[in-house]
This record gives structure tokens, sequence and C-alpha cells, in this order.
């Protein structure tokens, strides 16, 4: 059902929105099933609802962490259920990854609701003709009417179907605590009149904070703006945030000091299914080293375009990468302009420096990415508030890492102590040009021992390790909450 | 056989035709491209299309030969003002305005069964093409049409 549908159906409860209906769909085997520690249903350690929009099947980096945080919860005895969106509105997005969908426990109840992005609708049947003829105009008046509700662009008109999905699933079985994921934060509004109106305690997984610009450095937006205030009331009255780094937590401490106590550190990590393997004989100077990105690109266009032209450069300074490939794997734009923005053109021009793109990659053949690669490009926007989950999955690979982005970044805090690093001290093209020649030289002269020692300084990252102190304390939480 | 129009306002980036037209190729659909600029057509070398056509207007056939007959200078009027119109107008409308008067799109427009708008300017393009008469589907970039065709691109995994 798409969002004009949704408003027509005001004043008649859920219609479109029926958990059991035609339009809204239940994945679960059976919910009451016994779990894995042998409890069922009823006598498990609570239900917890996870507002995670992005979770599997979802092709998003969040759907990583948030698959483990179900997984593990299930695990540890907590009836889980899931709400998130249909794999049509993912569809219109960046796609789905089914291999990913598969590693879902079982036992996870899924709820998913029929809400798809109006702006990304590739059918121009359905367009008017305000909205052929003038794109840019709809798209200006249509992002105003979406913060009506909720002071945020191409989510706020989610609230209302959001928080009756949550109000109906309490209703069915009530909630113990709910667990919300945002980004889009229109997910907190839903967590938070919940938790108003029946009590439920709520944990935000802010993983980058709102708040704070993690891109620019800095504030946001100010505390008595739309914004700022439902940050305020969300965190004033949250159980526990989480978030993904150091640095955006202390930016939460100082803005909101009566809850530092309640803020958390949980970081995001690498899995065990996605590393590779680490051969056993060290590599033998094949000609053609592989240079691999597998992310998101989200590196801003003009330095995008230096890491371009200091591969060139290198590829003509150093012999050793006369025949080098710089391989780009994963989502490039969006929707209709998947693989076909501004980043795709220049790597469509570059084809002849050895320069391509491959497309997305399933989860499940991650792994074999890595495995096929030489060095590793972490091209990332932003600052000291970024770390990026990528940085955790390329340190448990072994392989030389070649930094683009910023020298005081989240990612090199992490990084620092990584065995084979060629860390620019800037992002022009000198600096990355020399980069890519230290990298290569470490490629080809890479040991065993060598990536062995990388995947050693990543091992403290490996997902579950972040993840279990944290899934433990909302077992506290819930317990205390019980007492009294 | 399943035939795609592909409207270009833009030079389309290779990587997504890279990834989706042998794909459709080898689904047995035969793809046409038109293009607003000859400069466009390079993004489709070498790939499974026919020749891209850029959009031209036909002059029309079958005038009077008498150089000053009231029909010719009506005519010569009307293509003026139409190409004053073309001038002026913005990049969407301008497109469907060269478009629509080009015998070559009209044609592509009713033996194909969907149409395809590769950026923002072939939008409008494509959304009126879509509206004469026939039956057929229009969408906006290749990742849905090859969801709606189900073929597996890289993309639309």
């Amino acid at each position: 059902m798409s969002l004009a549908n949704l408003d027509r159906s005001k004043g008649h409860g859920l219609k479109g929105y029926e958990m059991n209906g035609d339009d809204s769909k239940q994945r679960t085997p059976n919910a009451h099933a016994p779990n894995v520690h042998g409890s069922n249903a009823h006598g498990s350690k609570g239900h917890l609802l996870y507002l995670a929009l992005g979770f599997p099947p979802a092709a998003k980096s969040c759907a990583y962490r948030m698959k483990e945080v179900a997984n593990l919860a299930v695990e540890r005895g907590w009836r889980v259920t899931v709400v998130n969106l249909d794999e049509e509105a993912w569809l219109r997005e960046f796609g789905v990854d089914r291999s990913l969908a598969a590693q879902v426990h079982p036992s996870v109840r899924q709820v998913l609701l029929p809400l798809h992005r109006k702006d990304f609708d590739p059918d121009l049947q359905r367009y008017s003709w305000f909205r052929a003829r003038h794109t840019a105009r709809w798209l200006k008046i249509r992002r105003r009417i979406e913060k009506l509700p909720f002071p945020e662009p191409v989510w706020g008109l989610y609230r209302a179907p959001l928080e009756r999905a949550l109000e109906r699933v309490h209703r069915e079985d009530p909630v113990d605590l709910v667990m919300v994921s945002p980004a889009p934060y229109v997910t907190m509004a839903a967590a938070w009149r919940l938790h108003r109106r029946h009590g439920v305690p709520y944990v935000v997984d802010f993983r980058d904070g709102w708040s704070v610009d993690v891109i620019g450095g800095g504030e946001a937006f100010a505390r008595d703006s739309p914004r700022g205030r439902w940050d305020s009331r969300v965190v004033r009255d949250a159980s526990r945030c989480w978030f993904v780094n150091e640095p955006i937590k202390d930016f939460y401490a100082d803005r909101y000091p009566d809850a530092a106590d309640r803020l958390r550190v949980v970081r995001n990590g690498w899995d065990l299914h996605s590393a590779p393997a680490i051969s056993s004989s060290d590599p033998g100077g094949e000609p053609g080293l592989r240079f691999t990105f597998l992310g998101n690109l989200k590196l801003p266009y003009p330095e995008f375009l230096n890491l371009v032209e200091a591969w060139k450069r290198a590829r003509a300074a150093d012999p050793a990468l006369q025949e080098a490939t710089l391989d780009f794997y994963g989502y490039i734009g969006a929707s209709y302009a998947s693989g076909a923005n501004a980043y795709a053109k220049t790597i469509g021009e570059h084809a002849s420096f050895g320069v391509r793109y491959h497309g997305p990659v399933p989860r499940a053949e991650v792994a074999k990415v890595y495995d096929e690669s030489d060095a590793l490009v972490l091209a990332l926007p932003g600052g000291r508030f970024m770390t990026s989950g990528k940085v955790y999955e390329y340190m448990a690979s072994g392989l030389p890492v070649v930094s683009v982005h910023a020298y005081e970044h989240g990612a090199a805090d992490t990084l620092d102590g990584y065995p084979m690093w060629a860390r620019p001290p800037g992002l022009d093209v000198d600096a990355l040009e020399k980069a890519f020649v230290d990298a290569a030289a470490m490629a080809r002269s890479a040991t065993v021992r060598q990536r062995v020692a990388g995947r050693a300084h990543a091992e403290r990252f490996e997902r579950r390790r972040q993840l279990e102190p944290p899934i433990s304390e909302l077992e506290e939480l819930v317990t205390q909450g019980r007492a009294r | 056989m399943t035939q795609v129009l592909l409207v270009c306002g833009a030079a389309p980036a290779r990587p997504v035709l890279e990834d989706a037209l042998p794909a459709l190729a080898a689904a047995g659909v035969s793809v046409l491209v038109c293009v607003q600029n000859p400069g466009h057509r390079r993004s489709f070398a070498g790939m499974p299309t026919a020749e891209p056509h850029i959009l031209t207007r036909k002059r029309r056939q079958g005038l009077p030969a008498w150089r000053w007959s009231p029909v010719r200078i009506v005519a010569a009027l009307e293509w003026r003002a139409r190409l004053l119109l073309i001038r002026r107008a913005a990049p969407a409308p301008r497109l469907w305005l060269q478009a629509s008067s080009d015998p070559w799109f009209r044609a592509a427009v009713q033996e194909s069964q969907v149409i395809v708008a590769m950026d923002r300017h072939a939008v409008y393009t494509a959304w009126r093409a879509n509206r004469l008469k026939g039956e057929r589907r229009a969408f906006y970039g290749l990742p849905a049409t090859l969801r709606h065709l189900a073929v597996n691109g890289g993309s639309a995994k």
C-alpha cells in the first residue's frame, strides 16, 4: 500500500496494516516454538519488540547489526518480534539480499508493514501530470508534507502507521521491552508513544546518533528545534541509548548530562562468516594486484575524483600496478539511480585504467570477494564521529588497507595498530597516490604471519563479543522493571 | 518478442548499462534506444542494442512545390514556432517536443511493450509516450524494468 492509501485509511483503525490481513504479513514458523535454550514462549526472558526498519532481507549496511541483535536475543531466551517494512519497500530502495535473510533465526517473528517510498516509485503509470512534468517541484512539496507529522523528511508520514503497528503487537502479546534502531528516526516516536501509554521501557540503538552531524562534525540541529525537542524527550525517557563509538556517546553525554549513565557504546563488528580463510602459504607475487572497495560508496564526489586520479597516477608510476585493477562492489546510488549516478559514470569512464564496478554482493559471497582481493580501499566520508562497520570486516580479512578518509577519523582510531595499513596524511591526489604504491608493496610482500596478525588485531571486534554485554544488560533492565 | 525502448535525456552511466543490457539480451528482449544528443551514443558503444536513434524533427512531406503556396507558408511558420518553443522549453518538455515530432520515436513507442526513462529529464517523455494509444508499461530506471520483466541483472538482485 502506498502512502496515498495510508492517508485514506485514517479513521479506520489499521486498515491496510492488519497484521494478519492481505497487506501486512507476518513471518514466523512458530512464534511459540521452543528457542535454542529449550524454554517456550511463555517461559522466555520476555517479549522483545524490535522496531528495525532495514532488517534483513533489506540490503542495507544496518541489516547485519540488526540481524545479530535479533539472533542473539532469541538465543538468550527472548521472544523477539521484529517490525520491518515489506520486501517491495526495500526493492524500491537498495534491493534485497535473501542470503542475509536466511541467516535470521527461525524463531524471530516478523511483522512486515506495506509502507513504500512514493519518491522511489518507478512505475510511471502511477505518476500525476504534475509529478511527471515538474519532478523537482513535486519532490519539494512532498518533502514538506512528509515533515508535518514528524520532523524527518522521507519518513515523517510513517509515524501513525508505526504507532498503530506497535500498539497492535502489544495488544496481541504484551511487550516487555522495545528496542528501536533509527534511522529512520520516526521509529523513536512510535517507541516513545508505547512507553507513554503503556509504560513499556525502550532502548534506542542510535548507532550514529541524530543530533550529531557525523559527516560535518558538531551539532546537527539546535535543541529547541522540532528535531531537537524530539531527540531530547526520547533520550530523557529511554532506558538505554547505544552508540557505535565513544565520540558520539560523549557528544550525547555533554548534551544530556542527566542521561549520561544510561548511554552505552556498542560498536559494530565483523561477522565470522564474512571473513575469508587465511591461506597457509604466502602470496606468490602474481601480476595484476586487485584493490577492492566493498560497501556503500558515500565518499564525497570531489574526493572520489581524487581517488580515481591517484589510482591512475599510481598505476603509471609503479610498474607493479600496471596490470592492477580497482574493483568496486556494493551499491552506488539507490532506486532508479542504482549504478547510474555520477560515481558510476566516473568508474565507467576509467575502465581502461582497470577501474571496474561489479554491483552488489550477496552477504553469503562477501568472504569470496575478500578472498580474491590483494588490498582493500577504505573510502569513507566524515571525521572523528564516523567509524563505519566496514573497517572491522576489512581488518578481519588481514589484507593491506588503504585509507581514503580524513586523517582524524573514527576508523583511524580503530585501525591504529593494524599491521598493514597505508594511511595518507590527506586526501589530495599526491598523498593518495603514495598510499596506493605503499599498499601495493605491502600486498606483494604480505606474509601469512602478517595476515594472521591483522586478524588477531580484529579479534576483539567480532560482532558477538560487542553485542553480548549490552544484551545481557537488557535482561537486567526487564528484571528490575518487573521487581518494581 | 518483448521490445523495450530506452529514452535518454542525458548520457547514461556505463555500469548500469553493462549490468542490465546483456541480461536483457540474454532473456531475448530487444532494446531500442533514443538519445537527445549525439554524444550520448558513446555510452552504448559495444552494447547489445540497436544503433541509438538521435531524436530529430522531420519536415512535413508532400508539400506543394510552389514556393509561395499558402500551405507551404503555414507549414514553415509552424516549423519555426515549434523550433522557438523547443529552444525556450525546460529540459524535460524539450525532450518531449523533440520526440513527439519524430516519426521514428512514435513508431518505436507503438511497437514497444516497455518504455524506460533513463534519467529525470526523460520521465516526462516516457510518461507522455505511455499515454499514447496502446498497451504498455513505463518505468523510471532499469532496475524496476528488470524486475518487471523478471530478468536478473547484477544490481537488481
